[in-house]
C-alpha cells in the first residue's frame, strides 16, 4: 500500500469521527474539588493527622446502598470497553485512616511501577501517557502490604490516585453515599461521580482476584467522557490482566510514626 | 441551522441550502483545505467546489453527520488538488510531512486491484475506535485534517515534541496492526 492510499482510505474511515474534535485546552486550576479527590493520598502520606482508631479496609459488602446494576455491553461487543454507570455522590461522611501500628513505609520507585504497571505500552493503552507517576506502599508490621497508591499527575485539574490492597477494598478518608453498582466479567464494580463548576470526579473500587483497587480520576469540567473512559481502560486492563501486588518488596521501607487521634466524622448532604 | 434543516433545503431543491451551508461549515471546510493545499486561491475554489459537490450529491444521499461528509468531500477535492500541483512543482507543506509520516505504516508497494478499499477503511475504523479519544482526535487532526503538530501541541497544551513522540507511537501500532491484517506484508 502507497501512502496516498492510506491517506485517502483514511479520509473515509474517519469522516465520522471529525464532528466529534472538541477544540479545548487543559487549562491549569486548582479547586476544592481536586483537593477532595485527593484526601485518600493525603490521609495516609500525611498520617500523622489521622487516628490510630480505625475504620480499616471496607469489605464490599459494607459499602453504601447500592443504585440497580448498571447496563453493560462490554461482554457484547469484543474489545469494546466495559460501560459503567455512576450513581452520583449525594452524602459523604469522613472515616478516620490510619496504617496499622508497627507498620512501614516506602516510596515507589520507577522501576517498581513499570513492574506494577507495565511498560509505555501499557500505559499508553490505559492513557496515562503524559501524567507523572509517584507513589508509596504502606507495609504491616509483618511485611505484607497494607495498602498501595499510586498517583497520576498532569495538572491541578488533571490527576488520578489508584489505591489497592489485598483480598478486600483499599482503606478510604472518605465514604460515599450514592454509588451504583455495575456487573463487569462477573465482578460487581461500585462506581460514583461528582460534577461541580470547578471539575468532576469518577471513582471506582472493585475486588478482583485477590487485589482490592480503588481509582479516583478528577477532571476538568466536560471531560466526563475521556475520564470515564479512562476509569473504563483501567477497569478492563485491571480485570483481564490484573495488578500482581508481589513485585513489590518492603526492602528500604522505614517506620511510619504514630498518628494523633481523630473521630470519625457525621454523615453529611453534598449539595 | 441545525443539520436536518438544512438537509430539508437540499432535499426540496433550495438553493438557500447551499448559503446556509457555507455560513454554518464554511470556516470548517475552508481550514481542511488550506492546511492540505496552504493557498487562499486554492481553498476558496476547493470550497466552492464541496458546495457544488453537495448540491449534485444530496439527494439521493442524506448524509448524517453533514459536517463529516462535508469534510470528507473537501479533503478529496484538496487532496486531489495537491496531488496535481505537487505534479507540477507546486504545493508541499504539512501535506508532504503528514504524507511522509504516514510512509512509516506502509511498505510504499501499489496494492492496485488487491487492496479491498473496504475492507481497509473497515480496519482503520477499527483501529482508531481502539485508541483513547485524546489521542484519536490528535491521530486525526494530523492525518485527517492534516493540521500542524505544533497547532495541535497548543490545542492540548503539550509540547510539539510530546505530540510527535504520541504520534509516532501511533504510527508504529498502526503499522502493525495492518501487518497483522494482512493489508501489508
Amino acid at each position: 500500500m502507497t501512502r496516498e492510499q492510506l491517506f485517502q482510505a483514511l479520509g473515509e474511515a474517519a469522516a465520522a469521527d471529525i464532528p466529534g474534535l472538541s477544540s479545548s485546552v487543559r487549562p491549569i486550576r486548582r479547586g476544592r474539588w481536586g483537593m477532595l479527590a485527593a484526601c485518600a493520598a493525603l490521609a495516609v502520606t500525611a498520617a500523622a493527622l489521622w487516628s490510630p482508631h480505625v475504620a480499616g479496609p471496607i469489605p464490599a459488602t459494607e459499602l453504601p446502598p447500592a443504585a440497580p446494576p448498571g447496563i453493560l455491553e462490554a461482554e457484547d461487543v469484543p474489545g469494546s470497553l466495559p460501560a459503567l454507570r455512576y450513581g452520583q455522590i449525594e452524602m459523604e461522611a469522613d472515616l478516620s485512616l490510619a496504617p496499622p501500628e508497627g507498620g512501614l513505609r516506602c516510596s515507589l520507585t520507577q522501576a517498581d511501577i513499570t513492574a506494577l504497571i507495565g511498560d509505555e505500552e501499557t500505559l499508553d493503552s490505559l492513557d496515562w501517557t503524559g501524567y507523572t507517576l509517584e507513589g508509596s506502599v504502606i507495609f504491616r508490621p509483618d511485611g505484607t502490604i497494607w495498602m498501595l497508591l499510586l498517583y497520576g499527575t498532569r495538572g491541578p485539574l488533571d490527576h488520578f490516585e489508584l489505591t489497592l490492597s489485598p483480598d478486600e477494598l483499599p482503606p478510604t478518608c472518605v465514604l460515599y453515599g450514592g454509588s451504583a453498582v455495575n456487573q463487569v466479567e462477573g465482578v460487581e464494580v461500585y462506581a460514583e461521580r461528582y460534577d461541580s463548576g470547578l471539575g468532576l470526579s469518577r471513582r471506582i473500587s472493585f475486588l478482583s482476584e485477590g487485589v482490592g483497587y480503588r481509582f479516583a480520576l478528577t477532571g476538568e469540567s466536560g471531560t466526563a467522557g475521556i475520564t470515564e473512559e479512562r476509569a473504563s481502560r483501567f477497569l478492563q486492563y485491571a480485570l483481564r490482566e490484573g495488578l500482581d501486588l508481589s513485585a513489590v518488596s518492603s526492602e528500604g521501607s522505614t517506620p511510619i510514626e504514630p498518628p494523633p487521634s481523630c473521630e470519625v466524622g457525621e454523615p453529611r448532604r453534598i449539595n | 441551522m441545525d443539520d436536518s434543516a438544512i438537509l430539508r433545503l437540499y432535499l426540496a431543491r433550495d438553493e438557500a441550502a447551499l448559503d446556509e451551508t457555507a455560513r454554518k461549515y464554511g470556516a470548517y471546510c475552508a481550514a481542511i483545505a488550506r492546511n492540505i493545499l496552504g493557498s487562499p486561491e486554492d481553498t476558496e475554489e476547493c470550497v466552492n467546489d464541496t458546495w457544488l459537490r453537495a448540491w449534485n450529491a444530496i439527494p439521493p444521499q442524506r448524509p448524517s453527520p453533514l459536517a463529516g461528509f462535508l469534510g470528507a468531500i473537501t479533503r478529496n477535492l484538496a487532496f486531489d488538488r495537491w496531488q496535481r500541483e505537487r505534479a507540477g512543482k507546486r504545493g508541499g507543506g504539512q501535506t508532504a510531512l503528514a504524507l511522509e509520516e504516514l510512509a512509516e505504516c506502509v511498505s510504499g508497494q501499489d496494492a492496485g486491484g488487491d487492496l479491498s478499499l473496504q475492507e481497509l477503511q473497515a480496519a482503520l475504523r477499527a483501529f482508531l475506535d481502539g485508541l483513547p479519544s485524546d489521542r484519536r482526535e490528535i491521530f486525526l487532526r494530523r492525518y485527517w485534517c492534516v493540521e500542524p503538530v505544533g497547532e495541535i501541541a497548543r490545542r492540548f497544551g503539550r509540547t510539539e515534541n510530546q505530540i510527535s513522540t504520541l504520534l509516532y507511537r501511533i504510527r508504529k501500532k498502526l503499522r502493525l496492526y495492518l501487518t497483522e491484517r494482512g493489508f501489508e506484508p
